[in-house]
């Protein structure tokens, strides 16, 4: 009669163990999930992403390198990835630039009110549209992946189409990966240059689309990086751009100011702009630029991680320049993490640059070099830029909304936000927010 | 500066096989923080200083392309 009464117990306990076990797991797996976490391969992501940046300075390049620069850009942008499965992958964004330019509203600075019906107002502000889709493709092992792009953006006075291929090598441990891209640019420019030159017959005006001539820039760019491994807190990436430009690489409407001897005290009232010797902006229709970049990303303690990055540039205009940024993130918990971010860059001028008034004019009144800019993004500068941002991105996602067959995840928000101090007096701020979805 | 530049890639690249990390020791690499790729919030930081500085590229980021692209 004892048989049954062990039967009875071993019974019982059975689902207590069970119950124990159970509770063991689950305390282990969320304890796990919290520290790393865990990603579902078949998850289609779509990201909300929104920008606005502002500026303001004095150096405009459409009046010469002079005048205000005050610039409001907004920024909506969706990116959209799907995987078909394990191995195929489809990724397409597509956004919008809106801005408002208070210095290409002076294109058309000097030109007679006849003329001002055309550019002026459509000038200060354009929207840009732009779309992008890539298709990727790995392989069973998943050692390598490769893919194609193609591109679209489109503004009044710029057409742009690109294409481009990739490959990624990895290793079988994935502690070591090579990867290779070819990217190609084509743009098409509508020659717009400022008022002053388009009264005659050699420059056109007007709204049309055959109201302009039109100049093309092809941009051609060989990308090879290295990413390893080096312990279990610390891992580096190396970049490397060849970048080939061929064809239109000055700005029309860009106006330069030479040195004629006319001194303009007030460039905003002072009429003897008008009688000052100006030229459109001129540059080569060739520039080689090589740019190195090294990321290197260290888990420096519990909760706080660096972000590192160097480049050193060069290129044929002569323009050096190193930049440097660090970001150290910090895990406040398991579904907040801030970082502050500093960066600094500093480069040498193109060989052609100028300031307003100091290109060298010769005996004949003509320009004694044949390249000439007087764009204070090509002079010698430092930039200095100072943010933080933040991540919230809870282990079950922020929502979820269920659906008959599938369900929606509001995974992360993610914002930024930069200050930025040039040497020049350019002064520009930067938010950026993006809402991150899964189903 | 190219002379350390060099001194301190091949630093690099020596280092690079001297530990074998595990797949399973990867839980702090593997942190959102930690990867290499920039952020989705930091495409628009590359951008605007694509156009305000007189360099570009090595970001990962578009390389051509479109008005202000130098």
């Amino acid at each position: 009669m004892a048989k049954p009464a062990v039967d009875a117990d071993v019974i019982k306990m059975i689902p207590m163990k069970k119950s124990i076990l159970l509770l063991l797991l689950l305390v282990s797996a969320t304890a796990y999930s919290q520290d790393y976490p865990v990603k579902v391969l078949d998850e289609k992501e779509v990201d909300f992403l929104f920008n606005y940046y502002e500026q303001d300075g004095n150096h405009s390049p459409v009046t010469g390198g002079i005048g205000s620069e005050k610039l409001d850009c907004m920024t909506p942008l969706t990116i959209v990835t799907v995987p078909f499965d394990t191995l195929n992958t489809i990724s397409v964004s597509v956004g919008l630039d809106y801005y408002t330019s208070a210095s290409c509203d002076r294109i058309d600075r000097f030109i007679t009110s006849a003329s001002s019906q055309y550019l002026s107002a459509a000038s200060s502000r354009d929207t840009r549209t732009h779309f992008d889709a890539t298709y990727s493709r790995k392989n069973i092992e998943a050692t390598n992946d490769k893919g194609i792009m193609v591109g679209f953006s489109n503004e009044f006075d710029v057409n742009s189409f690109s294409t481009g291929l990739h490959y990624t090598l990895s290793s079988k441990d994935e502690n070591r990966q090579l990867g290779l891209k070819a990217t190609a640019f084509y743009d098409v420019w509508k020659l717009i240059y400022p008022g002053e030159f388009r009264n005659g017959d050699e420059y056109r005006y007007g709204n049309d689309e055959t109201d302009y001539d039109k100049d093309s820039r092809l941009t051609s760019t060989f990308t090879a990086t290295w990413s390893q491994v080096l312990t279990r807190n610390l891992q580096f990436l190396i970049t490397t751009d060849v970048v080939y430009q061929n064809g239109i690489l000055n700005s029309p409407f860009h106006r330069v100011y030479f040195n004629d001897g006319y001194t303009v005290l007030n460039p905003d009232t002072n009429w003897m702009l008008v009688a000052k010797t100006m030229r459109p902006e001129k540059l080569p229709r060739t520039r080689l630029k090589i740019p190195i970049g090294l990321r290197l990303n260290y888990y420096l303690a519990d909760r706080v991680s660096l972000r590192l990055y160097y480049r050193y540039y060069f290129d044929d205009f002569d323009i050096r320049s190193h930049t440097f940024s660090i970001e150290v993130p910090v895990k406040v918990n398991s579904w907040l993490s801030v970082y502050p971010l500093w960066r600094y860059y500093e480069q040498t001028a193109a060989k052609y640059f100028a300031p307003f008034g100091e290109h060298a004019l010769t005996t004949s009144w003509e320009p004694a070099e044949e390249f000439y800019t007087s764009d204070y993004d090509l002079s010698r500068l430092i930039n200095r830029k100072y943010g933080g941002g933040f991540r919230i991105s809870p282990v079950y996602g922020i929502h979820k909304w269920k659906f008959k067959n599938n369900s929606l995840v509001f995974k992360t928000i993610e914002g930024r936000y930069a200050i930025y101090r040039r040497s020049d007096g350019l002064r520009a701020e930067s938010v950026s927010i993006n809402f991150g979805f899964v189903f | 500066m190219k002379k350390m530049m060099f001194i301190f890639f091949i630093a690099l690249l020596s280092l690079a096989s001297c530990v074998q990390v595990k797949p399973y020791q990867k839980a702090h690499l593997n942190q959102e923080d930690m990867k290499l790729s920039t952020r989705k919030v930091e495409t628009f930081d590359n951008s605007i200083e694509s156009y305000r500085e007189g360099s570009s590229g090595a970001t990962g980021g578009k390389t051509g392309g479109g008005c202000g692209c130098n």
